[in-house]
């Protein structure tokens, strides 16, 4: 089974009942066809870099989810045939993916405060910064960053010169 | 011959910024992190330019491409400059 995201965009002004109509359907798709949801996030209502259908705004859904290919075959169906739909994609995140472990993961993630994450990133950053690198790269990284304010500093006048 | 000389002095190092910080993702979802490989006009910044290491230039393009579809980024311009 395989892991993909479809963002899903909504017109901004479709109703909420009609939204989560779409989106229940969806997931029972999924399922039907022998996948499984694992979440769906929804961004809400955002700018659009550029207009799509003359809209300037869309309700942005992205939807996690496990399954074959049959499955984002009829999920894509429904997708295209909604005219309240501005734009969908879905992308492939991972192969030979195993559902029930993502939601574990998920659902630890989700009840470990945000707060506990930056600490053991920033040990674990410090560490590969000494070990991951080998010890000549760690002796030439700050050479180039030296050289380069040096370099900065004299652009001017030689640009001046040519 | 004097010049090719002051060239080769005030060259510049690039570095990749996604080596340089592995904490830095590509990844479609964050625009604005895509945001800086790519000029005003919407066009993604070469890695000549850039400095980005061909791994990442090439990962970075296809992101920069997947957000335009979703249009986090645009194809192209910025309508309100």
């Amino acid at each position: 089974m395989n892991r993909y995201e479809t963002f899903i965009i909504f017109e901004a002004d479709i109703a909420e009942e009609d939204r989560k109509a779409l989106l229940d359907r969806v997931e029972s798709l999924v399922s039907d066809n022998g996948g499984t949801t694992i979440l769906f996030d929804e961004w809400g209502t955002r700018k659009l870099a550029y207009p799509i259908r003359k809209k300037n705004q869309g309700y942005y859904v992205r939807m996690d989810y496990c399954g074959r290919g049959t499955a984002i075959e009829a999920v894509e169906r429904i997708l295209r045939q909604d005219t309240r739909i501005l734009r969908f994609m879905t992308v492939r995140m991972a192969t030979d993916a195993d559902p029930e472990a993502l939601k574990a993961e998920l659902t630890s993630s989700a009840q470990e405060p945000a707060a506990e994450e930056p600490a053991p990133a920033s040990t674990e950053d410090g560490a590969g910064d000494i070990s991951g690198e080998a010890p000549g790269e760690t002796v030439e990284a700050p050479a180039p960053d030296d050289a380069a304010e040096n370099e900065t500093a004299e652009e001017p006048q030689s640009a001046g010169k040519e | 011959m004097a010049v090719m000389n002051k060239r080769r002095f005030f060259h510049r190092r690039k570095v990749c910024r996604f080596c340089a910080d592995s904490k830095l993702r590509i990844d479609y979802k964050e625009p604005n992190t895509l945001k800086y490989f790519i000029t005003e006009r919407g066009k993604i910044i070469p890695r000549r330019i850039s400095g980005t290491c061909a791994r990442h230039q090439r990962h970075l393009a296809l992101e920069i491409k997947r957000a335009r579809k979703i249009a986090l980024l645009p194809y192209v311009g910025n309508y309100e400059q």
